[in-house]
């Protein structure tokens, strides 16, 4: 009777622990699922504010502005995030949103924060995957690099499930229209900005502006193609009539014009001081330690990328004539 | 209780564990017992010693905050001159854990007056360069560093092989030259020196990088060298020479397509 007696208590204790523990997996998901806020930022374009990079655990590599714009009959979606965990984050947002089918999976460019979530999606056979022409061989050459990154990040652990297949993405080059229902979204694909491969998305209804990482918001710019073009690309974007944007980091409800003015000023000094650096022979390893250090106090992460930003625009403009 | 506290305090802990990992940065390990060195070494010198030679003669410079593996700029000074009983042979650029270790071996004269080699490299990950000198007597000296970034091979140069300035040199020195002292020069070739990490895998590519370049004055070998791909796209080099006489400077560099491009300079004491 005795012995009855403890091997039941010890089952129910074993299994008040089982409960409890999985109370608190259950209470932990749905705390962050519901911390998952997406806000409409224009009429039917829907925003998930992500953190400043870079990722840590604390932010589970939710590091980029990514989100959908809902049509009539399906939905868009704009980048997917870090990891698969922020590409279901973002599914399960949408669902809260809207019943209506995803048909459309928009990716602005490689960089991982944008990327990595994209098999969230891919299981869907009627969602196709838009990235520019180029996007196919950069994600050819670089993902190899980017899931090992994931795996430290991640710590241990198997981040095949991770793998962007290159062949699901439908190029673009040049314009492309899609059709939402009763809303035409316009993808743009643009040569030499903040990568050589980024892809815009306009909602023409609302004359939304989805930017990728073309532009950004106090955090500072950063620069993985040409400095010359990618400063025309801003003149350039700033001409557009731009009712509402969305910029891959961030806040987004400062002056579309002020963030562009900004990264135009930052691109003029970065042109400016590193010319001169070339012209008075100093060299590149004292040039990233010099150069556009006024700018510091104006961004965020400057430590973190500025001097990369005068590596890359020291490299192409030594060649300059 | 106790089993739910040890598991909340396991998972806590792990997480603390990696967050650390991640926000402290790698220490900096012992350089000479690092396994690829220990090979390395072995099969580049054999038993042969090689001493420190950061107080007397050589010292490598680079930046501790790097942001950019793929353009990571050193800088190599020698702390002796170049005589005729004793000057500095050879130089050996060591990066213990990129996929062709020798970076580069690069050959000086002892009319150079001086040796100094700044370049650009490539790191896939965390490694140790090393700057290794062979004197003329046959003795071994190192300095060496701990680097921090990660990628730089297999990151895609981004530019077009088929550039059609592909081969294009430019050369830099001082306004005027002093006759029989060392006098700075630098070239630099337009060539994307990609590696095959980097390759598209495309069946039938082969990825194309320099793999030697050769230096004379007036037809006389000046400086040397055997590189490949950890060196960064748009291959540089700057270097001392003494001439002593007013003359040609060519360069001559072979890719393995086995593409050679050159280009030469006139150098006079009064001109540019």
């Amino acid at each position: 009777m005795v012995s009855t007696y403890v091997t039941s208590s010890l089952i129910l204790r074993i299994l008040l622990v089982y409960l409890m523990v999985s109370r608190i997996a259950f209470a932990h998901d749905a705390n962050e699922a519901s911390a998952y806020t997406v806000q409409e930022i224009a009429e039917g374009n829907f925003v998930h504010e992500g953190n400043f990079p870079p990722q840590s655990l604390e932010n589970r590599g939710d590091i980029a502005n990514i989100g959908f714009i809902v049509g009539e009959k399906c939905v868009a979606v704009i980048d997917v995030g870090s990891s698969l965990h922020v590409g279901s984050m973002l599914k399960a947002a949408i669902q809260r949103v809207t019943r209506l089918p995803i048909c459309a999976v928009i990716i602005t460019h490689v960089h991982p924060d944008h990327l990595l979530g994209l098999n969230a999606f891919t299981k869907d056979d009627s969602i196709t995957v838009y990235g520019h022409h180029r996007l196919p061989k950069q994600i050819r050459t670089r993902s190899r690099f980017y899931l090992e990154s994931l795996e430290q990040y991640l710590g241990a652990g198997n981040t095949a499930d991770h793998a962007i297949d290159p062949s699901l993405v439908t190029p673009v080059n040049g314009l492309l229209s899609i059709d939402l229902g009763n809303r035409v979204i316009e993808l743009k694909s643009w040569d030499y900005a903040h990568t050589d491969h980024d892809l815009s998305v306009t909602d023409i209804k609302t004359g939304t502006f989805w930017a990728g990482d073309i532009v950004f918001s106090e955090h500072v710019p950063i620069l993985d193609s040409n400095i010359r073009q990618y400063n025309a690309v801003l003149e350039e974007l700033q001409k557009l009539d731009v009712q509402h944007y969305v910029v891959g980091h961030g806040s987004l409800d400062r002056p579309w014009d002020v963030l562009i003015s900004e990264q135009r000023r930052y691109f003029r000094v970065l042109l400016r001081e590193v010319r001169a650096a070339i012209v008075n022979d100093i060299s590149l390893m004292d040039a990233v330690n010099t150069v556009g250090w006024t700018e510091r106090d104006r961004w965020h992460n400057f430590d973190m990328y500025h001097r990369r930003n005068v590596t890359t625009s020291y490299t192409d403009l030594e060649w300059e004539d | 209780m106790n089993f739910v506290k040890r598991i909340l305090t396991f998972i806590g802990a792990s997480l603390l564990f990696c967050q650390l990992a991640l926000a402290t940065p790698f220490p900096e390990p012992d350089h000479s017992s690092i396994p690829e060195w220990i090979m390395i070494k072995q099969l580049m010198f054999g038993e042969r010693e090689i001493r420190d030679g950061s107080d007397d003669i050589l010292a490598l410079y680079l930046n501790t905050k790097l942001d950019d593996s793929s353009t990571v700029p050193i800088m190599v000074n020698a702390l002796m001159d170049q005589t005729e009983d004793k000057y500095i042979k050879t130089l050996y650029l060591v990066i213990d854990r990129n996929p062709i270790p020798t970076a580069g071996v690069f050959k000086f004269k002892p009319e150079a007056g001086r040796v100094k080699l700044e370049t650009r490299l490539r790191f896939e990950k965390f490694s140790f360069i090393r700057a290794i000198v062979e004197t003329n007597t046959g003795d071994l000296y190192m300095d060496q560093r701990w680097v921090q970034v990660a990628g730089g091979c297999s990151a895609p140069s981004g530019k077009n092989a088929n550039d059609p300035s592909l081969g294009k040199m430019r050369f830099r020195m001082d306004d005027q030259i002093r006759l029989n002292e060392p006098n700075l020069v630098q070239f630099q070739i337009k060539h994307p020196n990609e590696s095959t990490l980097a390759s598209d895998l495309e069946p039938g590519y082969a990825a194309r990088f320099i793999d030697k370049v050769a230096v004379e004055f007036n037809g006389k070998s000046i400086m040397s060298g055997d590189i490949n791909f950890s060196l960064s796209d748009n291959p540089i080099f700057k270097f001392y020479f003494s001439p002593q006489a007013e003359g040609v400077l060519s360069v001559r560099a072979e890719d393995t397509h086995d593409t050679i491009f050159t280009d030469s300079v006139e150098i006079g004491t009064d001109k540019r």
